[in-house]
């Protein structure tokens, strides 16, 4: 650090001999050149911090697209897969996308949204509108009448993190248990 | 309550985000610098103001950014060494006549930029009339001539001065 401070070869003489005579007033801001070299170097080491949040952030770590924010989740019984972002913002939307991987015969599915979800999420839509719903003690129940037509039926929630934190958010259908999906939300 | 904890992390993010990107970053004002300041204002806002786009809202937002600024100056005024975390320390680019090479790099400035601030500040040509350059805390480079400063620049669209008669 002090040597790069130095001037050239060539130059390292008479430049030290002007930093020899300096008048009182520079003499003190000479004195505290060690604080602006220790300065320097943590510039330098914020500049490398603020690359590896840009790095970070590209990877989605902060959410939106990328591979460390996507994830896929499977409740216990097999009926529901959730593609959700596992890193989310605060009031910022996002999507859950529930296949239904098992409705039953006539194609009828009872989707319970846990309270937690309905607690840490400001539910903005949800595609396509269920046919009945009914509200419990544990959360929500939206039944669909789902026509696949040999794909798994696919539900739509929109919705944006109310608060910041590694929050909670119960998917499930209304028999099953229900996976619980662990989400940071970045304020 | 959330928006004084959004004016209060704003405010701090940015005076860490501005102090560690150099004190010359943004210093110019080019065109372009203008704009990157214009796109940095506007995401901050949105942060800021958040959905809650209220008049009262906005004023508690600005008491709190307003109240920090002067918490800081009167921290910075009691001590020196919040001062100098907060602001940095003047540095020595040049000392009679004599570039000083590392410091310059680690400013990320140039002979070229030294002798600019000469030549706008004091009228001065050459490395050698210049006594002392200093980057300021405010990015700003002083210049001390070696010798009598000379007359001020004449722009274009100017008018020397004449002397007054005798």
């Amino acid at each position: 650090m002090t040597a790069r401070n130095d001037p050239p070869s060539g130059g390292i003489r008479s430049a030290a001999a002007s930093l020899s005579a300096l008048p009182p007033d520079m003499e003190r801001m000479e004195a505290l050149q060690g604080f602006q070299r220790r300065s320097w170097v943590l510039e330098r080491i914020a500049w490398l911090g603020m690359l590896g949040l840009l790095l970070v952030g590209l990877a989605g770590g902060f959410g939106g697209a990328g591979w460390l924010a996507g994830a896929e989740a499977t409740t216990p019984d097999g009926a529901l897969r959730i593609t959700y972002s596992r890193v989310q913002r605060q009031q910022s939307p996002t999507m859950f996308r529930v296949e239904a991987l098992r409705p039953d015969q006539q194609g009828r599915l009872e989707l319970r949204l846990g309270r937690d979800l309905l607690d840490g999420w400001e539910v903005q839509s949800l595609l396509p509108q269920a046919a009945e719903s009914r509200g419990d003690a544990q959360g929500l129940v939206l039944t669909y009448r789902l026509q696949g037509g040999g794909a798994a039926p696919v539900l739509l929630l929109m919705a944006q993190a109310v608060a910041p934190g590694i929050v909670q958010a119960s998917i499930g259908t209304a028999e099953g248990a229900p996976v619980v999906l662990r989400i940071l939300v970045w304020p | 309550m959330d928006s004084v904890l959004r004016g209060l992390a704003i405010y701090v993010i940015l005076l860490l985000l501005f102090r560690v990107s150099g004190r010359r970053t943004l210093r110019e004002l080019t065109p372009f610098d203008l704009v990157l300041l214009l796109i940095i204002s506007e995401a901050t806002q949105q942060a800021l103001l958040g959905n809650d786009f209220s008049i009262a809202n906005a004023v508690l937002v600005i008491i709190t950014l307003l109240l920090c600024d002067i918490g800081l100056s009167l921290l910075k005024q009691r001590s020196q060494r919040a001062s100098m975390l907060l602001e940095g320390v003047p540095t020595l680019l040049v000392a009679h006549g004599r570039p000083l090479p590392g410091r310059l790099e680690h400013a990320r400035l140039d002979e070229q930029d030294v002798l600019s601030a000469a030549r706008e500040l004091r009228g001065l040509e050459r490395m050698e009339q210049i006594r002392f350059a200093v980057l300021e805390t405010d990015g700003q480079i002083t210049i001390v001539p070696e010798r009598e400063p000379l007359a001020p620049p004449i722009r274009a669209g100017t008018q020397a001065a004449t002397p007054p008669p005798r």
